[in-house]
């Protein structure tokens, strides 16, 4: 295995998806929408809002990325590209490794064009906890592309994938959103690093287990 | 409700669940046991 | 050839009825009511049994699914699939017993305890690990992608548990002091152990036996 092969295969899914930027535009209007409709839920008192604000962030960033997940290896599946990419006696963890960069260069995208809309509709003063929320981002981007890019295509062949993904999925990355939501809450209430120290730690601890994991077990899930 | 409410609340929920799990053990054994039974006596000698 | 039934099946059951009348006795009528909780105390000589059972139960389902991606010999994953079962009715029960024994207590059913809300993630994760079973139609294929399963889900207990732990004592320090049980306690507590132990073989023999004689039916049917 070679960064060199890993690179080659993060930017082969890359360029696939931004020469058809539907996709990306679909789940970008998703994302808002969703922040948009935990505003109608939970509002219209601004304050109830902005203690649920970060909360609402992160399920928005989940429930598009688990739409996002399902999409990529949906593509795959029609296009039978991993079968193809079996063939080759190369690396299967190159193959994990190289989907993982992927997803979570897409799912980044996707985060930073949300974060205006997210400032925009919750009133979040984003400047000065930007470097704080993008490190956030990303540590918990990479955890839950982590266990999702394993089970994405563990359940890719399945008749009743768009139920068992998520239903796979969701109890595992339990951990992210949780440290996720009290990093991101942290550094908008300008608490400091000090405080969104230790969540940044779990989650960093929990992106190194499980990218460890699932690089052996997937593996064990495209044999054939 | 007393306590032995609740406590009997909550053993009993424990027996019908454990029970009808048993329950649901014995009968696909038994189901087991007539397909195998039939595949051994209508089928080859 | 095989009639579903493992010699052990019988003194098992015998056993563990003897087991689980004498843990009924001393736990509703011959331990001594707790001094501070009174009599729904009692409640506890069932969920701690179930839990410790269920965490008994999954440990098996790893080892099963370890032993079946290492030799892919079928009774591993027989083995795994049975104690998976098992496992998601002891620990269902937990949660119930727990919230019945909960509402008296705290008056609420649910808390975001540490504890219960990690068994809780724990029975959505083998609960997706059935219906993953169910949904693969394929049984070599189905009974890999459930070992993976069953092996991320048994690594991740420790996970969840820190970090919900964390989670909660940010918020509110948790109320439950965790002293030494008072030895009048101890000998209902071992022996309610000892019968949900012995029970969760007694199901466990049963069920093995039946996913083995289904195992034969599916290969008959398959040289058919």
């Amino acid at each position: 295995m070679s960064a060199g092969q890993v690179w080659a295969l993060a930017r082969k899914d890359l360029l696939t998806e931004g020469r058809s930027k539907e996709t990306l535009n679909g789940l970008l209007f998703f994302a808002a929408l969703v922040l948009l409709i935990f505003g109608f839920a939970l509002g219209p008192d601004p304050a109830r809002l902005e203690q649920a604000a970060p909360g609402i962030l992160w399920v928005g960033f989940i429930l598009t990325g688990v739409l996002g997940l399902t999409r990529a290896f949906q593509v795959e599946r029609e296009n039978e590209c991993l079968e193809g990419l079996l063939l080759y006696p190369g690396d299967r963890g190159a193959l994990y490794l190289g989907k993982l960069l992927g997803n979570v260069v897409l799912m980044l995208l996707l985060e930073l064009t949300v974060f205006p809309c997210f400032a925009f509709f919750y009133n979040m003063p984003l400047w000065g906890a930007l470097p704080g929320l993008l490190l956030t981002a990303l540590l918990g981007t990479v955890g839950f592309a982590a266990v999702g890019t394993l089970f994405a295509a563990m359940t890719m062949h399945l008749r009743a994938r768009e139920v068992m993904f998520p239903l796979l999925l969701l109890p595992f990355v339990v951990p992210v959103l949780l440290a996720a939501v009290k990093g991101t809450e942290a550094f908008l209430r300008g608490a400091g690093r000090a405080e969104a120290f230790p969540w940044l730690t779990l989650l960093g601890l929990f992106d190194l287990v499980f990218v460890t994991v699932s690089l052996f077990a997937f593996e064990w899930v495209v044999e054939e | 409700m007393g306590p032995w409410g609740y406590i009997s609340a909550a053993y009993l929920l424990a027996a019908i669940g454990l029970l009808a799990y048993q329950v649901r053990v014995r009968r696909r054994l038994k189901a087991a046991r007539r397909a195998l039974a039939r595949m051994e006596g209508g089928g080859r000698p | 050839m095989t009639s579903g039934g493992s010699r052990l099946v019988i003194p098992l059951g015998v056993a563990t009825g003897a087991a689980l009348l004498t843990g009924l006795y001393t736990g509703l009528v011959g331990a001594p009511a707790d001094a501070v909780q009174g009599e729904v105390q009692r409640i506890m000589y069932l969920h701690v049994p179930t839990v410790l059972s269920a965490y008994l139960a999954f440990t098996v389902v790893f080892v099963g699914s370890v032993g079946y991606l290492l030799t892919r010999r079928e009774g591993w994953d027989i083995l795994a699939h049975a104690s998976a079962e098992i496992g998601v009715l002891f620990t269902a029960l937990t949660i119930a017993a727990g919230a019945i024994w909960g509402k008296p207590t705290w008056g609420a059913w649910w808390t975001w305890d540490a504890r219960i809300t990690t068994t809780t993630i724990l029975l959505l994760i083998y609960l997706g690990y059935l219906m993953l079973r169910a949904a693969v139609e394929d049984r070599a294929r189905g009974a890999r992608y459930a070992a993976v399963v069953g092996i991320l889900g048994f690594l991740d207990i420790p996970v969840i548990h820190k970090s919900v732990e964390w989670w909660r004592t940010l918020h509110q320090p948790s109320s439950l002091a965790r002293g030494a049980i008072d030895p009048v306690f101890q000998l209902p507590l071992m022996v309610n152990l000892a019968a949900f132990a012995l029970l969760y073989a007694f199901l466990l023999a049963q069920r093995v036996g039946v996913g083995r004689l289904e195992a034969e039916i599916l290969r008959r049917r398959l040289e058919e």
